[in-house]
């Protein structure tokens, strides 16, 4: 009873606030790929090929990469490239030849589920994966300037920005397509609170300060805002080209103050 | 006095009697009257003359002789008698049995329902002359084949293409002047019964008698019943005709087409639409 009350007391001051950066699951929730869970203690371990050490803050909020359970007993992994530079540096190592976590144990004690943090709804990050016939999702939530991708992209740079999954925003100025793992950015700013209102396809982010290139509105001395729009509009883009189609990557796009940005959010192998 | 035993036992034999009830009404559709299948790709073969008539209007006589076999989807269910049915469509049929309704007034090509009965027809496989129509989820797919070299843009779907196919009783229809929206129903240009159907890997063999003109057809010999060959290989080369929304730097959708080599000539099938 005491409990209950306890949850029920941080989720209203947290709506209270306006603030909501991630709500806790009642405790019968599952733990499933692609759903979102926070550490409850700091995770010491390594890359799965155990080539790197990667340490986890307590009270990192986490995606679920995916999910195995022997002798009754669930495992978990995590992409470490979706995480902030700090945490992500050691995959940097030339060492290292994977992105993701070892296996790690799904107790109480190491993980809480909680909701989708509201700062990752400008894309459909739990679809990530996610194949029907010969097409795959790839929602890896990394936007890039402009509307389409380009068809030679395997050799181009673009402006990418992206939200990490423990919740800052990422700007490189100049960025391969094609990257194993994302260097250290540009400009890096931690996000503060996150609104996604009903219907509007806006998601607001709110920052201590702002990120120069990119089109942030001022509110008050330390409150900086970024609003991504969803759009209806995307672009399918065959590679090589229209006579011999090897694969189809579709684009689908964002806008920050009126200017495109795309996210590449599926790919097609034909051959 | 009753005890409690005797009712028990009575409530137990009201019970064998009540459940034997149920069973045996449910039974006569589950008994070996009709024919039970859980497909949604079903085939039949018709095992007598059916006459029967078109669905609705039912104004059109219509004759589907014995050894006819066809496409019946699903079976499905009477609403007030729960009894199992089919409906044939006519224009997957050969044109000489599809005349008659695609030349009505109506011009309505499903039949009434048929009673779906074991002395009417009898469930086969699907032929080995529709494989080339099937999708990978096991869903009958267009079963036209068009000649060029890929799909029209959307804004030109409705112009006039040739194209072939073979109709669900196994005969080869080619056309001319179809739209990528026909149905059907279209009077083909010419036509012939299928006598023999080779499929090597990605290559089949469609033998006639008489040659359908228009076709790639190769004589292979002047007697007996394989006179005409068409050669048909599938290949791996995808084709892509990306359609533009209303606002032309964004995409609506891309529609890959997979080429096949008839006769040596070009032509596709619609493969899959990627949306974005």
């Amino acid at each position: 009873m005491k409990s209950v009350t306890k949850i029920k007391l941080t989720t209203g001051a947290l709506l209270f606030l306006g603030v909501t950066l991630f709500q806790a699951q009642p405790a019968q929730a599952k733990i499933s790929k692609n759903s979102f869970v926070v550490t409850k203690q700091t995770i010491k371990t390594t890359n799965s090929k155990k080539q790197v050490k990667i340490t986890i803050p307590k009270n990192t909020p986490l995606q679920v990469g995916g999910v195995k359970t022997i002798a009754g007993k669930k495992y978990v992994y995590t992409d470490v490239e979706r995480l902030s530079y700090n945490l992500r540096k050691p995959l940097l190592s030339s060492k290292a030849t994977s992105t993701i976590s070892r296996w790690l144990p799904a107790t109480k004690a190491t993980f809480k589920q909680i909701e989708k943090p509201v700062y990752l709804d400008y894309y459909a990050a739990q679809s990530d994966g996610k194949r029907s016939l010969k097409k795959v999702k790839t929602e890896t939530g990394n936007l890039w300037k402009g509307y389409i991708v380009p068809a030679d992209y395997a050799s181009q740079t673009n402006t990418r920005i992206r939200v990490t999954t423990d919740g800052y925003l990422e700007y490189y100025e100049n960025s391969p397509y094609i990257f194993k793992v994302s260097p250290q950015p540009t400009t890096s700013v931690k996000v503060q609170s996150a609104t996604h209102p009903t219907s509007s396809g806006k998601t607001i982010l709110n920052f201590k300060t702002d990120v120069a290139q990119l089109p942030f509105v001022k509110l008050s001395q330390n409150h900086y805002q970024l609003t991504i729009q969803g759009t209806s509009y995307g672009n399918v883009t065959v590679i090589p080209n229209d006579e011999d189609v090897q694969k189809v990557l579709t684009s689908w796009v964002s806008r920050i103050n009126k200017e495109d940005w795309f996210e590449i959010n599926s790919v097609s192998n034909f051959k | 006095m009753i005890t409690t035993k005797q009712i028990k036992k009575a409530g137990l034999a009201l019970a064998v009697a009540l459940f034997a009830t149920i069973s045996f009404t449910t039974a006569t559709f589950a008994s070996s009257q009709y024919l039970t299948s859980k497909s949604h790709n079903l085939f039949l073969e018709t095992k007598q003359t059916i006459h029967t008539t078109n669905a609705y209007f039912k104004d059109i006589p219509i004759t589907i002789p014995k050894g006819t076999v066809f496409n019946a989807g699903s079976i499905g269910k009477g609403v007030t008698t729960g009894k199992p049915y089919v409906n044939i469509n006519m224009d997957n049929l050969r044109w000489p049995l599809r005349k008659v309704v695609d030349e009505s007034k109506h011009n309505q090509q499903m039949t009434t329902y048929i009673w779906a009965k074991k002395s009417l027809f009898k469930i086969v496989k699907q032929p080995n002359y529709l494989a080339y129509t099937k999708t990978p989820d096991n869903y009958t797919q267009d079963p036209y084949v068009w000649e060029g070299n890929k799909a029209l843009p959307s804004d030109q779907f409705l112009s006039k293409q040739n194209a072939f196919r073979v109709t669900d009783d196994g005969y080869l229809e080619y056309f001319t002047g179809i739209t990528r929206y026909t149905d059907g129903d279209a009077k083909p240009a010419d036509y012939a019964k299928l006598q023999k159907f080779v499929k090597k890997g990605n290559t089949s063999y469609f033998y006639t008698k008489t040659e359908v003109s228009g076709l790639p057809m190769t004589k292979i010999s002047s007697t007996g019943k394989y006179r005409y060959r068409l050669k048909m290989t599938k290949t791996n080369h995808y084709l892509a005709t990306v359609n533009h929304s209303k606002v032309q730097k964004y995409g609506s959708n891309t529609v890959i087409s997979v080429r096949y080599n008839v006769g040596g000539k070009d032509f596709y099938v619609g493969s899959m639409t990627v949306y974005p």
